[in-house]
């Protein structure tokens, strides 16, 4: 007991120690899969799986996971994988599951993973009619902030004044990133909740915590993109973390579209620190970062109303 | 697995995996290559001894005290005396101090030393077996000691000649046992006796013994120390109620009487002006002043030092020389004092260059002066062709003087330095002495490189703060001798070693498992240093390198390691 209080006073924060007492040791996915050096959605699926076990149906709709997942014959996950196409990993799930549940079966977990332009974009009119019957799957989108697959194009998730392929730095995004888990709240969904490919114990916390609710839950997963956000592999982690500690990536949840609470209270770095490690934001002028800093520190503002 | 799926005659009209990516080994795409590579944390460097610092923490951290003891006893066979004396430079040089405040390290040793002492733990030999060479170690303070001891686990009979009636050296005769209590050093001591060491104490040689008989050990190890005090250059040094600060130390440690007026002047600015001033104020003196020729902020006594005793109310009278002691019948009446431009010090042989600045002094009227302003080697037991012409013995870079088989180390060699570098000096001259024996290279330990701050990687760490031994209140202090400062309870250590950053040495935190996308780390056996890369399948993104808090893995080109 003694060290479980200096562990609480000392390193609730070090994954080191608390790694030792909660991250399930069991893996559910295979080495060699296709994914880049580095890659933040390889990392999303491993931690998810770790709290969710076996007995899980994974549907997956074309994105970056499509081939990670293996090309024929071979597959990355050790449990069933459903590929499907780009607008359908919601409609798919909830096939999947009616078809478990006339077979009795309430026990397996029905996990529909897609990437931002399949959930933002393609996906969206699919996702909000699960949603709004409240489907009893688990819905998660791997949130890198354009389609990655299709050589770097934007999306909904695009933030505000990123470079992609399709903007240029002649003509940069020039929309605010979508609010999805605002969106996906607004269906009064049992749970919704936001994490992070840094904090993998918050992350495993939140996906054991959606595997025990009925309905349609939803988790939205950062997960930073090595040759997408042009920044060297070993960076990933950092900038994952930067992103939750400026604010820029609060990690929240959402219980029945109205109970707002904070997963975690940054350390509150400038945006600055987070924009500069990556090429995406290479062309950045002073006063568009402070525009930046500015409406992260409004939205953050008014998650905290939310929160209380 | 989901029941049913697989089985046959339910197959579903899709095409399905038969295989898993095992089968492709994604490692080929790697081009560079993350390795598990220790380094050396800073306190292990800081420390004159060598102590694996982050070693004994890690173990501490665990519970594992008599396993940490152990570890602290490889390299220094005292640490419930050097816990306490020690000015512990390891923690000047821990990085934890950049981030909040240093591991309070001494402290922890300190619990361990005495952990050891309360469980009755002996000290072992190191495998090898019995050695028939015979050495003599002239001197027992903590350059004897740490070479007697390492002598004689190695298998050496080893005999330690003392002049004084009992063993230590400056611990037992010069450190006061408010800072060290003699039961603490006497088992220390007591313990290298059951390892087999043989003390002769009340022996000085050059005059109970003549050099020439220790030419019948086959090596020579000379730690005899500062024993000298150097004269005070001052009008009326020669009265009744002036002492020399070593001689009033060594006196009241050996139990005799030491007497001190109401009014005590001590002249330094030194460790030993302080210990003597400390004393004086707990052997009845009412008004105890401390007169320095240094300003303020350049007294080389430890600040530590200097602030429990301006707690004790002692008073410092900084940028001072004396000009004369004046006397009344022999006896000492007052001090003359006046301020001085203080130019700077020797730092071998602790001679000092000031001059007094125009104008009047002040008369303090005093009872007792004592002046404790630095010590000298007596050297005069030893031949001329051995001991030189210098202040101190010439050595070589093994402690060995040229050509013969004698070593020497500690102070005498270094002029006026700390325990712990005797510690250090001890235990390197044993080395060389073995080495010498059997006439093998001496190898020299290459540590791996030091874990600067910048290295570690900051965001695993939270602030927290040192945890401080209490010390006993001014009023019980100055009643007697009692110990100053009361350690650390066992909770307190624990807290305290989990501070530790571990820098540099992987100790098993599973960050490097924990992020690696592609599967490629194994903790099956999750101790530290049990991690394994397998390189069939890391691509080489570097992650793990990156999120290792503490700088234990590396990252190198992989064309190194093709070709
Ligand atoms: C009062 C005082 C307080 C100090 N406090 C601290 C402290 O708190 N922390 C710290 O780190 N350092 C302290 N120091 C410094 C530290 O004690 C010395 O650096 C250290 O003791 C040197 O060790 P040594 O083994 O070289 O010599 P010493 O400890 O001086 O031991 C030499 C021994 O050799 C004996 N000897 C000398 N000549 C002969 C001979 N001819 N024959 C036989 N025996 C002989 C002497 O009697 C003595 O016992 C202090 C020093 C003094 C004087
Ligand atoms: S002996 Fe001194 S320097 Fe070495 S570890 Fe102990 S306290 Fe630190
Ligand atoms: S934090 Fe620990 S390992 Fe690092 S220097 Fe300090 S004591 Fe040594
Ligand atoms: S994180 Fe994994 S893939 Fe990346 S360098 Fe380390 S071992 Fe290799
Ligand atoms: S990340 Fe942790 S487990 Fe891995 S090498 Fe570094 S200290 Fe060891």
């Amino acid at each position: 007991m003694a060290r479980d209080k200096a562990l609480k006073l000392l390193n609730t924060r070090d994954p080191a120690l608390k790694g030792l007492l909660e991250v399930p040791e069991e893996e559910y996915m295979y080495s060699g899969h296709n994914a880049c050096p580095g890659c933040g959605a390889a990392q999303a699926m491993r931690f998810v799986l770790k709290a969710l076990g076996n007995q899980t149906i994974n549907v997956l709709a074309a994105s970056c996971w499509s081939g990670i997942a293996g090309v024929f014959p071979y597959s990355a996950l050790k449990i069933p994988v459903l590929h499907t196409a780009f607008e359908t990993a919601a409609a798919a799930a909830s096939g999947v599951r009616a078809s478990l549940d006339m077979q009795g079966d309430k026990e397996t977990v029905v996990l529909a993973w897609a990437g931002d332009g399949g959930t933002f974009d393609i996906g969206l009119q699919a996702l909000s009619g699960a949603g709004e019957r409240n489907e009893d799957i688990l819905y998660v989108c791997y949130d890198n902030e354009a389609y990655m697959n299709t050589g770097v194009h934007r999306s909904s998730a695009t933030p505000y004044l990123a470079w992609t392929a399709t903007t240029p730095v002649i003509h940069p995004q020039d929309r605010p990133k979508k609010d999805i888990l605002a969106i996906m709240a607004a269906h009064r969904i049992p749970y919704a909740a936001t994490a992070s490919v840094a904090f993998p114990h918050d992350l495993i916390e939140k996906a054991g915590k959606a595997k025990g609710i009925r309905g349609t839950r939803f988790l939205h997963i950062y997960s930073p993109c090595t040759p997408g956000w042009r920044y060297s592999p070993e960076l990933g982690i950092k900038i994952a973390r930067l992103a939750v500690e400026s604010k820029v990536f609060p990690l929240y949840e959402v219980e029945g579209g109205e109970r707002y609470t904070l997963s975690y209270r940054p350390r509150a770095v400038p945006v600055r620190e987070y924009l500069r490690l990556q090429g995406r934001f290479d062309h950045l002028r002073e006063e568009e970062i402070g525009l930046i800093q500015e409406e992260v520190d409004r939205r953050w503002e008014r998650l905290l109303r939310w929160c209380t | 697995m989901v029941k049913g799926l697989f089985s046959p005659g339910m197959l579903p009209l899709i095409s399905i995996s038969s295989r898993t990516t095992l089968d492709t080994p994604t490692g080929s795409w790697r081009y560079m290559r993350p390795l598990y590579q220790d380094r050396t944390p800073p306190c292990q460097d800081g420390c004159p001894a060598g102590e694996k610092v982050q070693g004994y923490l890690d173990l501490a951290k665990k519970r594992k005290f008599n396993e940490a003891w152990r570890l602290i006893v490889e390299d220094n066979p005292l640490p419930a005396v050097m816990g306490r004396v020690c000015y512990h430079p390891c923690e000047s040089a821990c990085n934890r101090k950049d981030y909040d405040e240093a591991i309070n390290i001494h402290a922890v040793e300190r619990f361990l030393g005495d952990s050891a002492l309360a469980q009755g733990l002996e000290l072992e030999p190191a495998s090898g077996g019995e050695r028939g060479e015979h050495i003599a170690v002239v001197g027992s303070g903590p350059a004897g000691l740490s070479a007697a001891y390492q002598l004689a686990r190695r298998g050496y009979p080893v005999t330690v000649f003392e002049a004084l009636a009992s063993p230590g050296g400056v611990l037992r005769a010069g450190i006061p046992p408010y800072r060290l209590p003699r039961p603490i050093l006497d088992r220390e001591i007591g313990r290298l006796q059951a390892l087999g060491v043989e003390f002769r104490t009340g022996i000085r040689v050059g005059v109970d013994l003549r050099w020439e008989e220790l030419q019948r050990y086959q090596a020579i190890f000379l730690a005899v120390g500062l024993s000298r005090t150097r004269p005070f250059p001052v009008e009326g040094a020669r009265l009744k109620g002036f002492y020399s600060g070593l001689e009033f130390l060594r006196d009241f440690n050996q139990g005799h009487k030491v007497r001190v007026g109401a009014r005590v002047a001590v002249i330094g600015g030194g460790n030993v002006a302080i210990d003597v001033a400390r004393t004086a104020r707990r052997l009845g003196a009412e008004e105890v002043s401390l007169i320095s020729l240094e300003p303020k902020g350049e007294l080389p006594a430890h600040p530590e030092e200097l602030e429990q005793a301006r707690r004790e109310g002692i008073r410092l009278l900084d940028g001072r020389g004396v000009r004369r002691i004046q006397g009344r019948n022999s006896w000492v009446e007052a001090l003359e004092v006046a301020r001085v431009d203080f130019q700077g010090r020797d730092p071998v042989t602790g001679a000092v260059a000031f001059t007094f600045r125009k104008g009047k002094g002040m008369l303090i009227p005093v009872e007792t002066v004592i002046a404790a302003i630095g010590q000298e080697a007596d050297l005069s037991f030893l031949p001329q062709e051995i001991r030189g012409g210098g202040w101190l013995l010439p050595v070589d870079d093994h402690g060995r003087l040229r050509d013969t088989n004698i070593f020497a180390g500690g102070d005498v060699v270094t002029g006026p330095a700390r325990a712990v570098d005797a510690i250090g000096a001890g235990k390197r001259a044993a080395l060389a002495i073995h080495s010498y024996l059997q006439g093998v290279l001496l190898e020299e330990a290459k540590l791996p490189p030091v874990v600067p701050y910048e290295r570690l990687n900051l965001a695993y760490f939270i602030p927290a703060k040192r945890a401080e031994s209490r010390s006993l209140p001014i009023r019980e202090r100055l009643a007697g001798f009692t110990e100053v400062e009361s350690g650390l309870s066992q909770g307190m250590v624990r807290l305290e070693a989990e501070r530790c950053m571990s820098c540099g040495v992987c100790n098993g935190c599973d960050n490097c498992w924990l992020f690696c996308p592609d599967l490629a780390i194994s903790r099956k056996a999750r101790e530290r240093g049990a991690y394994v890369i397998n390189y069939d399948y890391c691509k080489g993104c570097g992650i793990c390198v990156e999120e290792c808090p503490r700088t234990a893995m590396a990252l190198e080109e992989e064309v190194q390691w093709r070709r």
